[in-house]
């Protein structure tokens, strides 16, 4: 699997010289100890494009994972500079930034993440341990605080926060808080004693290969070659079962070659892996309809309307099943209706005026389809069927 | 994006006594003052020049010093001092828990001629490899002059277990110190004969243990009664036997960690005051906290006047027992903010020392750990500790390694003690799958610069720290009672580096050798404050240190420019405190305990 990690990365470059092939080739080097190529290929990206954002971002790790927090920072601060929104820099920022008792810059920074991010409980934690650093012991209580109000099992938080208490005079609900600090810290680590039962070299290697894989088939994608992603997206799927991304951009290019019986099985997966989201479902079903499997479709969207009967994409999915082929018309309108009453689009007026005219009643039709170009005036297929259906004028 | 997050997270998955003993040695036997005849031939007339005063309140000032000291200088000069021995983890490819935490160093003066010897610990071979006549522990003697002489079978210390961790202390207070060495195993009490021999005590003082993985160990007295009892740190529940996790990383075979294993109770054995001792880890209240014990530190971190047990735990929270001043023990490591870092995460926590490196007149701690982590600074704050790593300048230079030996001393006595931190990898093919550590590290000197942070000097401070090895244990001391404190290096599988401090300097320095009456006789737990300048330092009498070590019985305080110490103040375990006032600078002085005056130590 490690040739097969190489292989895929240099595959990639040689199709696609570009800045993110030679990146994630640098990725994999580093991923296998050979730091100074990664290096020098990192730098090389940087040549061809000063402004891509994830040689900065390597470099910058690189550096953290050296202890090197100076050079850390300027890769960060240049990563950042250049993608303000990407959400997974401030916090090796803010390790540089600390490693260095910069604790005033890690403050200013992290409150104006916490500013856009106001949810996020570990960037909460970081700013509490920035500002118990700096000696603001209420500003690290209240943080910490937050944090845990995030989320109320998030250990090192209890730490910090029992910390600040103690610096404030409040020891009582210090050690509330260091005694549920310890109880998570227990569970913790009895967690992790679990999961080294399991870990290996070959579990290591895979995950190598995994993440090569989906960046390759991003950077395929990314790139107008969503067909070449078909291979490492394939890959993926065989190493992990468990894995969303793959799977999803295989539905998509499948779908778009019209290979829908290998796109209804990647979607089939997906829906075993998350059996209650009605989005799975409504995609396998449209797919499965597409397929003419419209038992298959009528089950999906079946499964729509019980997960969600106050959502209108179940009733009026099933009710296109119910009209194709006029399986039941009569009951392809009771399932309109009802989508329109739950969301009254065009989109549903539409369907609602097909099933109506499928049944017979055209007067009805011709108001439902009426309706529907009120609502969206610029959707063709709406006129197109107005002129088609030959529908009489309004009483 | 690019994805970066294999990066982001990396998998965790992740060291003959060549003279006539001098007669007056029997002599302190004799418990008491008038009858304590000090030491040896080195010892000369009192010292005209110090007085005796009434105790007063301890003088805090924080005033920075002024900086006088040049740049440090040390010599590599492991060739000239005739020592030869070679650690030995006893690895044959089986890769067995225990092979990269072996071992430890002691420095003492184990034949009282003045002059710091060396203790070397090893490991012994493990199944399947054949035994090793070669794989020993070894006592070298110091003959002066930067020579040394290994007496380790004259003096009857080789050893028969697998050793990790050695600890001095005169447990049976006849005024020569004795040995304990922590094994995988039965443990090893040798008690010094006074002749240049030692005999094994162990079943006849009952300190064998509990037949574990030992490491650090301490003599500390727990109660206050005047003999040493002795808290003996175990790392985890392994056996060779079973429990034999085989991991790889890229292909190559590497060493489980303490959580593939049950944590393992530490032990506490109280000395009954009759050579032996008994087993009350239960009863102490030690026994109720199982950890991954590696180094340990017993010092009065409260200043509550007993002795309080540090436990340096790899990858789980650090121990505190609190001493309630009787034996009795209480854990309050996350209490006192000392059982994690700052971040809230554990660490692989390897060495502990102390110092009072910030001058405020509480001991602060250190911990070594792990590569890509911080070592932990954690800052007496009267009592709690506060992680102040991030805030001490070049800590951070310590980042990459994996860090074991650590040991804080006033390399150029000028006031501020340095840190000194011994690196190297467990995994010897560590370069091929982490190419920012290595197996062989330079090991690293910090500068105290005062106002509490520190400054990597370990390129520019001469051929001193320039050999790559792995480094383990580490002591500090004055081999050649210079005044400089010099360095001993253990490295496994490897000779130990020998490190002299030849820093020229014009800063002043005190040398403090406690001997207690109705304290232990070594003094263990005895609290020195030495003001010069209006500066007053904190320093305490300890035993065991480091990674799995013993060093520094003889106090060092460095004086800066001051040529005296304005106040020497010793409070004693157990009550009562002698205090003297202008001490003169650049001496090696015994003190001992309740005398008016003390004794300059020759040369």
């Amino acid at each position: 699997m490690r040739d097969e990690t190489f292989d895929v990365a240099e595959q990639l470059v040689r199709e696609i010289p570009r800045p993110d092939s030679l990146c994630l080739l640098g990725t994999v080097h580093h991923l296998y100890a050979n730091d100074d190529v990664a290096v020098r290929l990192w730098k090389q990206c940087l040549e061809l494009d000063p402004q891509f954002a994830d040689a900065n971002h390597a470099l910058g790790m690189w550096s953290l994972s050296r202890g090197d927090f100076v050079a850390a920072e300027a890769s960060l601060r240049e990563a950042l500079r250049i993608d303000p929104a990407w959400d997974e820099i401030p916090l090796p920022l803010d390790k540089a930034l600390q490693g260095q008792g910069k604790f005033h810059e890690s403050i200013d920074m992290l409150e104006k993440v916490v500013m856009i991010r106001p949810t996020d409980p570990d960037v909460l934690h970081r700013l509490g341990m920035a500002y118990e650093q700096s000696g603001d012991y209420e500003n690290a209580r209240r943080s910490h605080q937050q944090a845990i109000d995030l989320r109320p099992n998030f250990t090192p938080a209890y730490q910090g926060l029992a910390r600040a208490l103690r610096k404030l005079k409040r020891p009582e609900e210090a050690t509330i808080h260091e005694q549920r600090f310890q109880e998570l810290m227990a569970a913790d680590q009895r967690a992790e004693r679990g999961q080294r039962v399991d870990y290996g070299d070959h579990q290591r290697v895979s995950h190598h290969l995994t993440r090569t894989c989906l960046t390759a088939a991003r950077v395929y994608f990314k790139h107008g070659r969503p067909d070449s992603a078909e291979t490492p997206w394939r890959r993926v799927a065989e190493l992990d079962p468990t894995d969303r991304e793959c799977r999803e951009g295989l539905c998509k290019v499948l779908a778009a070659q019209r290979r829908w019986e290998a796109a209804i099985q990647f979607r089939r997966e997906l829906t075993k892996l998350d059996p209650d989201s009605t989005r799975q479902l409504m995609e396998l079903g449209a797919l499965e309809y597409k397929n003419q499997q419209l038992d298959d479709a009528a089950a999906a969207f079946r499964r729509v309307i019980k997960l969600a009967p106050g959502q209108p994409d179940g009733y009026a999915g099933l009710a296109q099943v119910q009209l194709s082929s006029d399986r039941n018309p009569e009951e392809a309108v009771q399932l309109a209706r009802q989508a329109v009453a739950l969301a009254p689009t065009a989109a549903h007026h539409f369907i609602l005026a097909t099933a109506q005219r499928t049944r017979g009643d055209v007067a009805a039709a011709r108001a439902s389809l009426e309706e529907a170009i009120r609502l969206d005036p610029t959707q063709v297929l709406y006129r197109e069927a107005f002129a088609r259906w030959q529908l009489p004028p309004q009483p | 994006m690019i994805d970066w997050e294999p990066m982001r997270r990396p998998l965790v998955i992740a060291a003959a006594l060549g003279m006539a003993i001098v007669a007056t040695i029997a002599m302190l036997l004799l418990r008491g003052p008038n009858n304590l005849a000090v030491g040896s031939a080195a010892v000369s007339q009192p010292v005209a020049s110090v007085t005796p005063v009434e105790s007063s309140r301890l003088h805090l000032d924080a005033t920075p010093p002024v900086r006088i000291s040049p740049a440090m200088q040390f010599t590599d000069v492991s060739a000239q001092t005739g020592i030869r021995f070679r650690h030995q983890d006893g690895g044959s490819g089986e890769k067995y828990l225990i092979e990269p935490a072996t071992g430890g160093v002691a420095l003492f003066d184990y034949d009282g001629d003045g002059l710091i010897d060396i203790y070397f610990v090893s490991g012994r071979p493990l199944p399947p490899a054949s035994p090793d006549p070669q794989a020993v522990n070894a006592l070298y003697r110091n003959e002066g002059n930067w020579r040394f002489r290994d007496v380790t079978h004259s003096a009857g210390v080789a050893g028969t277990e697998y050793a990790l961790g050695v600890v001095v202390g005169d447990y049976d207070n006849d005024g020569d110190p004795d040995l304990f060495v922590n094994n995988f195993g039965p443990n090893t009490l040798y008690r010094n004969n006074g002749d240049g021999t030692f005999s094994d005590a162990t079943a006849v003082a009952c300190a064998a243990g509990r037949n574990r993985v030992g490491a650090g160990a301490s003599f500390l007295d727990m109660d206050a009664d005047g003999d040493l009892d002795l808290f003996v740190a175990n790392y985890v529940a392994f056996e060779l036997s079973q429990n034999h996790p085989r991991r790889n990383v890229n292909g190559f075979p590497v060493y489980p960690g303490p959580l593939d294993y049950d944590a393992a109770p530490n032990v506490l054995l109280e000395n009954l005051g009759d050579g032996t001792f008994c087993d009350i880890t239960e009863s102490s209240g030690v026994g109720r906290a199982a950890g991954s014990g590696m180094a340990t530190l017993c010092i009065d971190y409260d200043q509550d006047g007993d002795t309080d047990v540090l436990v340096a735990n790899d990858q789980r929270g650090n121990f505190l027992f609190d001493n309630d001043g009787h034996g009795k023990f209480t854990e309050v490591g996350v209490l006192r903010g000392f059982a994690y870092n700052l971040d809230g995460s554990p660490r692989a926590n390897m060495g502990l020392d102390c110092s009072d490196f910030d001058g405020d007149g509480w001991l602060d701690v250190i911990s070594s750990t792990y590569q890509n982590e911080l070592p932990v600074l954690y800052r007496n704050d009267r009592g709690s500790f506060e992680d102040v790593s991030r805030r001490c300048g070049d800590l951070m230079k310590a980042v990459t390694h994996v860090k074991w030996g650590v040991g804080f001393g006033d390399f150029d006595s000028d006031c501020y003690p340095d840190l000194f931190i011994a690196c190297g990898d467990l995994e010897p093919e560590v370069h091929r799958w982490k190419p920012s550590t290595a197996f062989r590290v330079p090991n690293v000197l910090l500068r105290n610069l005062g106002h509490g942070t520190f400054r990597d000097i370990s390129a520019s401070c001469g051929d001193g720290l320039t050999p790559v090895e792995s480094s383990r244990g580490a002591g500090v001391d004055d081999l050649d009672n210079d005044g400089n404190l010099d360095l001993v290096v253990l490295n496994t599988g490897s000779q130990p580096t020998i490190i002299r401090n030849e820093t020229k300097t014009a800063n002043h320095w005190l040398q403090l050798d406690l001997r207690g009456t109705t304290a232990s006789r070594d003094a263990i737990g005895a609290q020195v404050r030495v003001t010069a300048r209006g500066r007053t330092f904190l320093a305490e009498a300890i035993s065991g240190r480091g990674y799995q070590s013993h060093f520094g019985s003889r106090l060092h305080f460095g004086l800066g420019d001051s040529d005296h110490a304005e106040r020497v103040e010793i409070r004693w375990l157990g009550g009562g405190q002698d205090v003297f006032t202008n001490v003169s600078a650049n001496q090696r002085l015994r003190v001992i305990q309740g005398s008016s005056v003390p004794f300059a130590l020759m040369p």
